[in-house]
């Protein structure tokens, strides 16, 4: 009984914060995501309806976005997922030497700014930026390709931005498997490629789950760098959310909007965890 | 099942030579232990064995075949972990089965060679459970049907008990002589424990500092101890510097002990005499023949089946003293005159210098 109550002594802080700023907030929405906005008047507050929810799925502009946004959250978690499992192999079986180098580099970006990095994108992506500048001169390319304010420069931009939380939560997994177990594996007949795809890989499983969740969950909810690389047309749900709030002042829809990427996330993260740990037979 | 051999085995990591110039002959179907303190290099040479760490000299062959530059996965060894080092993810049935899926078995056959390797370490039945839901004896046996499973030509533990608690450990050492001698399979054993090497093992190797000390069967290692490392590792010896006069050894304060080895050295030899605690009786009053040694005794503990005394001779020397808790001379209290009796015999004597 004693230790209950000094784990919820322990607690109380953080609880009193979510509670406060995050909670709270979160259900007085609640009501708000049923109620109807009058452009020119504000919100009905008179009128319950679920119309805000059933446009999300209905209407066309709505399902690309959604269906954008998942798909760059999935399609940014699995390059990042590429990425950097070498990078985290190389750091915790490399040369001893390289591994601090290694480790600040991969944390070195997150000095920086979100804008500035995001801005210094921008820079190399534009049509008249380093990258197509580059190609044309070397004449791999007629015309500037279009990487930015679409699908690639979203990608190219977000999967940099938390490509290091990935490598991170790799690293941390990857120093969990035990060496012994490897070369168990080699005595017992496997070859260096099979010891990775029999032990190595299923047994950095949780890292890979976490890493995963972390780097979608930041996707899909990011909001500076997918305003600045895919500028004001090319939205996802979070710009879109930003836009029904603070420039139509729809707080109705917006608050709509926001329950229905929460549910969604929710829903992806659990039925991905389930699939990952039934694979490495941690269920 | 092959015979193995170590020649001028040798590995070096930069300067430090953590394993020199061992050179090791094994039987086929030989259980041989390799003995000695930790950082002796003996799990080094396992590993060498193994593949999973490169000589930096010699070879390594198994049943004639060179296997030095080998990679692990082609060696076809059976490797015991002291960490038992089960696939944390996999079934029991799907660790022991890893072997012999990697040489191609498969179906009806797979299932019953793992039912045997199984059956082999009494974990019939065990097949669906997970490394975590098993007790540490439980998983040591596992680990060891993985190792035989694939039938290895060599098995290699390192300290494969050192995890387990007393009363399980003992029961395993006799679970394990029992599976080696059935199984008949060329055995390397590392251990740090003597009573394991000695009970478990054909001939035992005592290491040190990366040199053989002595290779010899398990009652040559306790008997006769070719140098003063093996003789002071094995067993509890005490330890007694003293010169030879007249076939015996002087130990200074008018102490003179009898030892069967004095008679073929010189006299004024410096010796090192070794004495185990279980090889001397000790008793109340002198036996009347003048070779009991006086002594005091300064401390008396009772540990169940034996008592230890510590009993001071002359100015220099303190001896520990093993009896038998039921049997003469296990009541004598502490400040008492006591006289020791060494049979010439039990002593061992070895020149001053000759190792640690």
């Amino acid at each position: 009984m004693k230790s209950l109550r000094t784990g919820a002594l322990l607690l109380s802080p953080l609880l009193f914060v979510l509670l406060a700023a995050f909670v709270v907030p979160l259900l007085l929405l609640v009501p708000t995501s049923f109620q109807e906005y009058r452009p020119g008047e504000g919100i009905a507050t008179d009128v319950w309806t679920l119309q805000n929810f059933v446009r999300i799925g209905a209407d066309e502009f709505y399902r690309e976005v959604v269906l954008r946004t998942i798909g760059l959250g999935i399609a940014v978690t699995l390059s990042c997922l590429l990425l950097g499992y070498p990078v985290a192999y190389l750091i915790v079986r490399g040369n001893p030497r390289w591994r601090l180098p290694l480790t600040l580099l991969v944390i070195f970006p997150l000095m920086l700014n979100l804008v500035v990095r995001s801005f210094g994108w921008i820079v190399l992506l534009t049509n008249r930026g380093v990258v197509n500048n580059l190609l044309i001169d070397i004449g791999l390319i007629d015309r500037p390709l279009r990487l930015m304010f679409n699908m690639t420069g979203l990608m190219i931009g977000l999967t940099h931005i938390y490509l290091p939380f990935m490598v991170l939560m790799l690293v941390a997994a990857l120093q969990n498997v035990p060496r012994d177990v490897e070369s168990a594996a080699a005595t017992l007949g496997s070859s260096r490629f099979h010891i990775f795809r029999a032990v190595t890989l299923p047994l950095t499983a949780p890292g890979i789950i976490s890493g995963s969740i972390l780097v979608f969950v930041l996707t899909i909810s990011a909001l500076v760098t997918p305003r600045m690389l895919g500028g004001p047309t090319y939205q996802v749900m979070a710009t879109l959310i930003y836009d029904e709030f603070m420039l139509l002042l729809d707080w109705p829809s917006g608050s709509a909007l926001s329950f229905a990427l929460a549910i969604a996330t929710i829903f992806i993260i659990w039925i991905s965890s389930r699939m990952t740990k039934r694979w490495a037979g941690l269920a | 099942m092959s015979n193995v051999s170590l020649r001028h085995l040798a590995k070096r990591y930069g300067k430090v030579a953590v394993v020199k110039d061992v050179s090791l002959e094994i039987a086929e179907g030989e259980f041989v232990s390799l003995l000695g303190p930790s950082g002796c290099g003996k799990t080094t040479i396992l590993r060498m064995v193994a593949g999973l760490i490169e000589p930096s000299d010699g070879a390594i062959t198994v049943g004639g075949r060179d296997i030095t530059r080998l990679p692990p996965n082609k060696r076809n060894v059976g490797l015991v972990f002291q960490s038992y080092a089960l696939f944390p993810h996999m079934t029991v049935f799907e660790n022991v089965a890893f072997g012999l899926r990697r040489k191609g078995e498969s179906g009806a056959a797979l299932d019953e060679r793992v039912r045997e390797a199984l059956a082999l370490v009494r974990l019939e039945g065990y097949g669906d459970r997970y490394p975590r839901q098993l007790s540490g004896g439980q998983q040591q046996r596992v680990a060891m049907a993985r190792a035989i499973a694939p039938r290895p030509s060599v098995l290699l533990f390192d300290e494969p008990l050192s995890n387990l608690d007393a009363k399980l450990r003992d029961e395993m050492q006799i679970e394990l002589k029992r599976l080696q001698r059935d199984l008949n399979i060329t055995t390397l054993f590392v251990t740090h424990d003597q009573a394991e090497a000695l009970s478990l093992s054909d001939r035992v190797c005592v290491m040190n500092d990366g040199v053989i000390q002595q290779f010899d069967t398990p009652e040559e290692i306790y008997h006769r101890p070719a140098t003063a490392f093996v003789a002071s590792f094995i067993g509890k010896p005490n330890r007694l510097a003293g010169t030879v006069k007249d076939g015996a050894v002087d130990l200074g304060d008018g102490l003179v002990l009898q030892s069967s080895g004095a008679a073929s050295l010189d006299d004024g030899t410096p010796v090192d005499v070794f004495i185990r605690q279980e090889a001397v009786t000790l008793s109340a009053s002198p036996d009347g023949k003048g070779t009991g040694l006086p002594g005091t005794i300064v401390l008396r503990s009772f540990s169940g089946a034996q008592v230890q005394y510590v009993v001071r001779l002359g100015n220099r020397f303190e001896v520990v003293v093993e009896v038998a808790s039921s049997g003469e001379g296990a009541n004598l209290e502490q400040g008492r005159e006591v006289f020791l009796t060494i049979r010439p015999q039990d002593t061992i004597i070895l020149r001053s210098g000759t190792g640690a």
